[in-house]
């Protein structure tokens, strides 16, 4: 009775010690707690002799890294598994991307075939893509490249020449509305100032003080148009960027793991 | 008033120009004012009245007003920033520009036309706008 008893004992103590670590640093990776998992991961990376293992192991610590947010190790870590497999070179792309790297992506070498989405979607980051390069694309594709194409440019030449004639429309036209009505207060209530001081209440000091404040103002004005129009497609672009990676975070940008 | 002038001669040119802006959420990083602007300064002579007036405007008048600035750095120091960065045609017309952006309508803009949003301690809620 004694023998059987302590066989089982073995034999259970044996299962606890042989049951893989990566179970624990998957229920630590699912509660969210990428810090821990990673050292877990770390320490299975240490004890592993099987190449295969070891591979997935780098790739889950890459994938810890992705969602703690440090891109930069992230790319380590898949830089050298990146050869292996679709999945593996995917998260290589997709850290490039995330860091808006997309020269590098646009000039890597793609081993898999279906990975080319992201060369088209740095290109289309870079401005070196048209609309009809997206027909064969995926549905996913060609909705963010829709949307992408109808982001206009504005002519900061044009804001200048509508800022001139009425102060205030050339930040109107770059869609910032609540600047334009304050410029437009801005330099019309000194301009009002020196009318009532030139005709009404004939002040030459007044009328002097709020004509100068006028034209700063307008001064100011003109460059804020020009400026607001010059990097209106710049700032809507980098929106676009955060906006698409929140919004296919489940799909184009779920990196592949399996633990 | 002799007394009065020569102190505010000495606490604009014996200044440190160095500025606070916010490192991360609710923290402050001193960063030094660039040594390469010196030289434009000793050169200019529009610059040292043009900072004169913002340093006069930073003593005695602002404080009156308390934190009414939507902005880090505050629209003063922009302005001081860039005379020294852009010269003082340019870099007032910019600090003009900016004066012209510091409205209610700043924080609709976070996310698009300006990047972030910080919490600095004694001063509450600013939109980072570098010159």
């Amino acid at each position: 009775m004694r023998k059987i008893f302590f066989i089982t004992m073995i034999s259970l103590l044996s299962l606890m010690i042989f049951t893989s670590e990566l179970d624990f640093a998957k229920f630590l990776f699912d509660d969210g707690d990428y810090y821990r998992s990673l050292t877990e991961l770390k320490r299975e990376l240490f004890f592993c002799q099987d190449t295969q293992i070891k591979e997935k192991i780098v790739n889950l610590i890459g994938v810890n890294y992705l969602f703690m947010g440090d891109l930069k190790s992230a790319e380590e870590s898949f830089s050298k598994i990146k050869d292996i497999s679709e999945g593996y070179e995917k998260n290589y792309l997709l850290t490039l991307f995330f860091q808006k790297k997309f020269k590098d992506l646009k000039e890597t070498k793609i081993t898999f075939e279906k990975n080319n989405d992201f060369v088209l979607l740095s290109k289309l980051f870079l401005g070196e893509v048209k609309e009809k390069d997206f027909i064969n694309s995926s549905e996913e594709l060609k909705e963010i490249s829709d949307n992408f194409f109808k982001i206009k440019k504005k002519n900061p030449f044009l804001a200048i020449l509508f800022s001139t004639f009425l102060p205030g429309s050339g930040r109107f036209y770059s869609e910032r509305n609540g600047d334009g009505l304050f410029s437009m207060m801005t330099i019309l209530t000194p301009i009002f100032g020196s009318i009532y001081y030139k005709f009404i209440n004939e002040n030459k000091t007044f009328f002097v003080i709020s004509t100068s404040v006028a034209a700063v103002f307008y001064l100011g004005e003109l460059y804020g148009s020009f400026n607001s129009a010059k990097i209106y497609y710049e700032k809507k672009v980098n929106r676009y960027f955060y906006e698409i990676k929140d919004n296919y975070s489940n799909t184009i940008f779920l990196p592949y793991y399996s633990f | 008033m002799n007394l009065l002038l020569s102190l505010i001669i000495a606490s604009t040119l014996l200044s440190d120009y160095s500025y606070e802006v916010p490192f991360e959420k609710g923290d402050t990083q001193k960063i030094y004012y660039d040594e390469s602007y010196d030289k434009k300064l000793t050169d200019n002579s529009v610059n040292i009245i043009l900072l004169f007036g913002l340093r006069f405007y930073q003593i005695f008048i602002s404080p009156s007003q308390g934190e009414v600035c939507n902005f880090s750095p505050s629209c003063s120091n922009y302005m001081f920033q860039s005379i020294r960065k852009y010269g003082p045609i340019f870099g007032f017309v910019k600090g003009i520009d900016r004066l012209q952006r510091c409205n209610f309508s700043v924080r609709d803009y976070v996310g698009t036309f300006y990047d972030s949003i910080v919490l600095i301690e004694k001063r509450g809620f600013k939109v980072i706008d570098k010159p």
